[in-house]
């Protein structure tokens, strides 16, 4: 049995609230072979959280990280939006993203380390995520990204798969295809700052692939029947586990995530 | 039932997919060069021409998903990049299957009902009248029942038909199609033939497609528009298919007894 008591009582909900996002925005990347693209955000999210750190930390500037890191992710999913609009393919639109991204950490990185004593420890926090110490001003902050993202999402879910089904036949049938991406690339931009904040990057990564993966592979038109369940469960889950184990938090999401898409590898070689 | 009387009002009665002088590419450099012709309605083309000739660039320019660099372009009378939501009516368009991506799970009835739910403004839900309209077209091509089915299911033939029901159930005046019978076995290269004559013959559908070669199921005789960067010829099937004019558009024509090998692995008898 978990423990139960009033400071856990928002760790819990946001673990529900950061299942529901992830369960939300993976089918998206996934349908549209973007999981590449996600990670990509979780790259610039990292750059973003240490530009705050920097600003708020070194310059003193009223500066709040999360929102540099939505910054940053936003001009990094633009920025493959636009080259995919250029004729790049997605994955070579990807590594430019990734280059710039992955460049502004390393630089961001130095400066902090050389300019603040605490602030790479901070920025470390951001890496490995600080789900066990989430407040209720975390649940009221993913909260009010599920209130944007998850309608959008499914208000236009039909559109996101039709394009990334067609992208040609749409385009020729008159949608308008390119807003549509940038609307797409906005929303999980959004949401993978949000999950990375709170989970952690490098969680981050594996939650917004495995159950939008395993959705596809399951090859159900409908993939929030499964995107959802599979996504409260594996952070739920993995919290349980994390207790048992006397591990934190993000690393027992990490174990059962990463098993999660071990099996969906066994799904594939069986199927 | 005939559509294209009802939708001619739209392109104000203009009779013509014409072209003049179009130069076409990407990134400013031509793939097609000074490309003209005309075809009167009603008409069943061929645009033959061997691999990177520039036929899928052409009918994108038709469509109006690529602007020409220069040159005019008009369909029934209206330019594709001036009016683009009016060729966007006339016209139903079909993909070649190698760019629909077979691994995202859709059901065909999703497939067909884009045709209509395109014109409509989000949300974009399958209603009931929808639902009946997606079962019209799936009856016209043959797969009545299919509605419930993934799409990556299906036989490269009946994928193709599900293409063919979301292009017509826009009731297109034009039905543009690219490669309708590559990756196909012969049997269902026939169907798809002989369904699109009945749609230009019962329908009174204009039919312009691109292929490497003419289909022997073919029984009308097309007009063929024979290109490789540049229109080698305009006309009926017997003027166009002479060896000294394919010899023009297939650098790798062979010539030997009773049929002709056209560089790739194509022959025309």
């Amino acid at each position: 049995m978990l423990p139960v008591n009033a400071v856990l009582v928002p760790v819990y909900l946001a673990a529900v609230l950061s299942g529901l996002l992830a369960g939300s925005v993976s089918p998206a990347l996934a349908y549209s072979k973007s999981v590449t693209f996600g990670i990509t955000l979780m790259h610039s999210v990292l750059a973003g959280a240490l530009t705050g750190v920097y600003l708020h930390d070194a310059l003193h500037l009223p500066v709040n990280p999360l929102l540099t890191a939505v910054a940053m992710s936003l001009t990094a999913s633009l920025l493959t939006a636009e080259a995919v609009a250029r004729g790049f393919p997605e994955d070579a639109a990807v590594a430019i993203s990734v280059s710039v991204s992955v460049s502004v950490a390393v630089i961001m990185t130095y400066v902090v380390a050389l300019t603040t004593p605490y602030g790479v420890g901070k920025a470390f926090g951001y890496v490995f995520g600080v789900s066990a110490l989430a407040t209720w001003r975390d649940v009221v902050r993913l909260a009010a990204v599920l209130v944007i993202v998850i309608p959008l999402i499914h208000l236009f879910w039909c559109e996101f798969k039709y394009v990334a089904f067609d992208p040609e036949g749409a385009e020729a049938m008159g949608l308008p295809v390119r807003a549509y991406r940038y609307l797409y690339y906005f929303t999980a931009s959004v949401a993978a700052a949000s999950l990375a904040m709170s989970l952690g990057v490098l969680l981050a990564h594996i939650i917004i692939t495995v159950p939008g993966l395993l959705a596809l592979r399951a090859g159900s038109p409908n993939p929030f029947k499964l995107s959802y369940p599979v996504s409260i469960a594996v952070i739920t889950s993995g919290y349980a586990l994390a207790w048992f184990l006397n591990i934190p938090p993000s690393g027992g999401v990490g174990v059962i995530a990463s098993g999660a898409l071990v099996s969906l590898l066994v799904m594939k070689r069986g199927g | 039932m005939r559509w294209s009387s009802e939708l001619s009002a739209l392109s104000g009665g203009n009779s013509f997919v014409s072209l003049s002088s179009v130069h076409a590419g990407y990134d400013g450099e031509p793939v097609l060069v000074d490309i003209t012709f005309k075809l009167k309605s009603p008409f069943f083309a061929v645009l033959m021409g061997p691999n990177g000739a520039g036929k899928t660039t052409l009918l994108r320019v038709i469509i109006g998903l690529l602007k020409p660099i220069k040159g005019d372009v008009t369909v029934y009378g209206v330019r594709p990049w001036e009016r683009p939501e009016i060729v966007k009516e006339v016209i139903g368009y079909v993909p070649q299957l190698l760019l629909v991506r077979q691994d995202v799970p859709v059901r065909v009835e999703e497939v067909v009902a884009m045709g209509i739910l395109s014109r409509l403004p989000p949300p974009r839900r399958l209603t009931r009248r929808v639902r009946e309209e997606v079962s019209k077209a799936l009856s016209m091509v043959g797969l009545k029942g299919f509605e419930g089915r993934l799409f990556n299911e299906l036989s490269g033939g009946q994928k193709q038909r599900v293409l063919i029901a979301r292009a017509l159930i826009r009731k297109p005046r034009l039905l543009v199609l690219d490669e309708p019978c590559s990756m196909l076995d012969f049997k269902a290269r026939c169907e798809i033939i002989k369904l699109l004559q009945k749609l230009h013959v019962e329908r009174g559908v204009d039919i312009l497609l691109t292929a490497h070669d003419i289909s022997p199921c073919l029984t009308l005789e097309p007009t063929v528009i024979l290109i490789n960067r540049v229109v080698y010829a305009v006309g009926k099937l017997r003027d166009v298919l002479r060896p000294e004019t394919l010899k023009l558009a297939y650098p790798g024509l062979t010539e030997v007894e009773g049929a002709i090998i056209l560089g790739e692995d194509h022959v025309t008898g």
